[in-house]
């Protein structure tokens, strides 16, 4: 089968989450496309991917792949995990304990009819297609955190499956193996040709790994799109601190928004928008001052510090205020300001610094 | 104030060791005396005899098939205990541990009831196939299984609550059907507690008296265990039964290392 004529993932996921709320929550994939679904801890991500595999019943909605329903309980259908055409990559991979790496890999092949040795020998390729024959006969204990990814990922991908889950594939890995399993991950992904999705909770993973990001908060989709998109222009505080940006609400007027609280933002002329608008800028685009600074028309807003934290070579400040953001401001600025909790400040940004959006 | 204090490497307050002391005494007392009066020279010529042998042959024959049938019932009846929204799990739990608690007496007991020429399924069986079960080494078997299989039961459950479910989700995303997730994947993964398991039941079927008596008789070569044997040859020939008994304790302490991974260096 070529990617064009794979199949496609279209449906409505509605699962109970919690006592609190449901996912509900409409997803469509393209084969070959590469989403990554994203989210808070708790926002229904793993419920979606266990929705996806079988694993849990949808109550509501529909799930269809390509011309075939897995899940229609309004139809009474439901399509068990081990007749989905699916590969999953669990977030602790699952790797049987007691199977050797290869057989680890083979079991899917085992289990759709091939003898064991033809099993093995393909299975075996996939090791050697994601650089773990040397391991084909280690058991998984004896396999370090980047291994078994590898392990798992070639167990999922062995099946030839129209839907791969990946469900936070990176967070078991530490800083330096996650680099490099990433960026192999992020090759194998741009190979397979049905429908990927990977849960995270990691915008860098996310961004580097998909062609496209489905954010969700508390069961319902909040913003989707190119990740370059996203990054740019975050419709929710959860998006606006996982992409870094402060993000701030408010009414377009001319050249100008109006916050909530009452407060103005100058924006350029050019931004021709009317109506409820985001309005987002990088914290280093943002100055501190201790006395109200004159010059060139800025926003200058009054707030006390209420955190200092360091970011990589330089320093994050958290100012409260009528309008409260996020600053960075270098270590020398910090030490010249003298600044520390609890102290005021000015914070300015410039107009062209400022990105306004319609909501 | 003064205070009854063990100096140091004192092990304690004397009204703790000394019925401490006393109780481990008492547990390896008996078998020191076992020991002290087995005729050890006479024991090869004991073992010989043919009622000897036939006790031990029909013991390790009859305890063998009855832990294998424990294996086979037992096995998936721990499964279906901890299957999630099984009803009337309690009630199914307390069923199976009430051999477990009641005097195998009693069970050889309800055995006949259930199985003996006049018993509830016994009666028809006997009018309909000829077969009568009690007083056959089949009920030996069948007795000896009675009270080995909720041993079995409840460690293989054990090991089945304590075991991962989720790798049974990984099987079946691979495309495991669910008979082939229990063959390949969860039967594997509490192997160990399989193997406690029958070992336990082995052993209580090896050393059943109670049940099998009663339900299975004591006909020398068919129905007559070592257990049985013993307690019969201590009027006739206390030697052989000596024999007999330090046969039974040899497999106990051998049962004890097979065991001793699991229990005994904890």
């Amino acid at each position: 089968m070529t990617a064009s004529e794979r199949v496609a993932l279209a449906g409505r996921l509605v699962v109970p989450q919690s006592a609190r709320f449901e996912l509900d929550l409409h997803l469509e994939l393209a084969a070959g496309e590469v989403v990554a679904l994203l989210g808070p801890n708790g926002a229904g991500k793993t419920t979606a991917l266990r929705a996806l595999a079988g694993l849990l019943p949808l109550r509501g909605g529909v799930l269809r792949l390509g011309g075939r329903v897995w899940d229609d309980p309004g139809r009474g259908l439901f399509l068990p995990p081990h007749r989905r055409s699916v590969g999953v990559v669990f977030q602790d991979y699952l790797l049987f304990p007691h199977l050797s790496a290869v057989d680890n890999v083979a079991f899917g092949l085992r289990c759709r009819g091939l003898s064991r040795g033809a099993a093995r020998q393909a299975a075996y390729q996939w090791l050697v297609r994601v650089g773990m024959a040397g391991q084909a006969t280690n058991r998984p204990s004896t396999l370090s955190g980047g291994q078994a990814q590898r392990v798992a990922l070639a167990r999922a991908l062995a099946v030839e499956p129209d839907l791969l889950l990946l469900d936070e594939p990176l967070a078991a890995l530490d800083a330096e193996t996650r680099m490099s399993v990433r960026t192999e991950l992020r090759h194998r992904l741009a190979e397979f040709p049905g429908c990927a999705l990977v849960v995270t909770h990691d915008p860098v993973d996310a961004m580097l790994l998909a062609d496209r990001l489905v954010v969700i908060e508390r069961g319902r989709l909040v913003q989707q799109g190119d990740p370059a998109d996203v990054a740019r222009r975050p419709r929710t505080d959860y998006v606006a601190r996982l992409v870094g940006l402060n993000l701030l609400r408010g009414r377009a007027e001319v050249g100008r928004v109006r916050l909530a609280g009452g407060q103005t933002v100058i924006v350029t002329e050019d931004a021709d928008l009317s109506g409820e608008v985001l309005v987002a800028f990088r914290p280093a685009a943002v100055s501190v001052y201790r006395e109200p600074p004159h010059g060139s028309p800025r926003n200058v807003w009054p707030g006390t510090v209420s955190s200092v934290e360091r970011y990589g070579g330089r320093v994050r400040l958290a100012v409260a205020g009528p309008v409260p953001l996020t600053a960075e401001v270098s270590t020398d600025a910090l030490a010249e300001l003298r600044l520390a909790t609890g102290e005021p400040v000015f914070a300015a940004v410039k107009a062209t610094e400022i990105d306004v959006y319609p909501v | 104030m003064t205070v009854d204090q063990p100096r140091n490497g004192g092990v304690g307050p004397l009204t703790l060791t000394v019925p401490a002391f006393v109780g481990l005494v008492f547990l390896v007392g008996p078998l020191i005396g076992l020991l002290l009066r087995t005729p050890w020279l006479r024991l090869p010529e004991l073992l010989a005899d043919p009622a000897v042998a036939d006790a031990l042959r029909l013991s390790l024959v009859a305890s063998a098939i009855a832990t294998a049938l424990c294996l086979l019932l037992g096995v998936p009846l721990a499964w279906l205990l901890v299957q999630p929204g099984l009803p009337g799990r309690p009630v199914l739990r307390a069923l199976i541990t009430v051999p477990l608690v009641m005097p195998p007496v009693v069970g050889g007991v309800a055995l006949l009831m259930l199985l003996g020429r006049n018993g509830v399924l016994g009666a028809p069986l006997a009018a309909l196939t000829g077969i009568t079960i009690p007083f056959t080494t089949t009920a030996v078997v069948l007795a000896e299984a009675f009270v080995a299989l909720p041993f079995l039961v409840l460690s293989v459950e054990g090991a089945l609550r304590s075991a991962d479910r989720r790798y049974e989700e990984a099987a079946a995303t691979l495309g495991a059907d669910r008979l082939t997730v229990f063959r390949r994947v969860t039967v594997p993964l509490v192997l160990p507690g399989i193997a406690s398991g029958a070992v336990l039941a082995w052993a209580r079927a090896l050393g059943e008296f109670g049940a099998t008596v009663t339900f299975a008789g004591s006909f020398p070569g068919r129905t007559q265990t070592m257990p049985v044997a013993v307690y019969l040859a201590l009027e006739s020939n206390p030697e052989a039964a000596l024999a007999l008994s330090v046969i039974l304790l040899l497999v106990s302490v051998l049962l004890l290392g097979l065991l001793r991974d699991r229990w005994i260096s904890r």
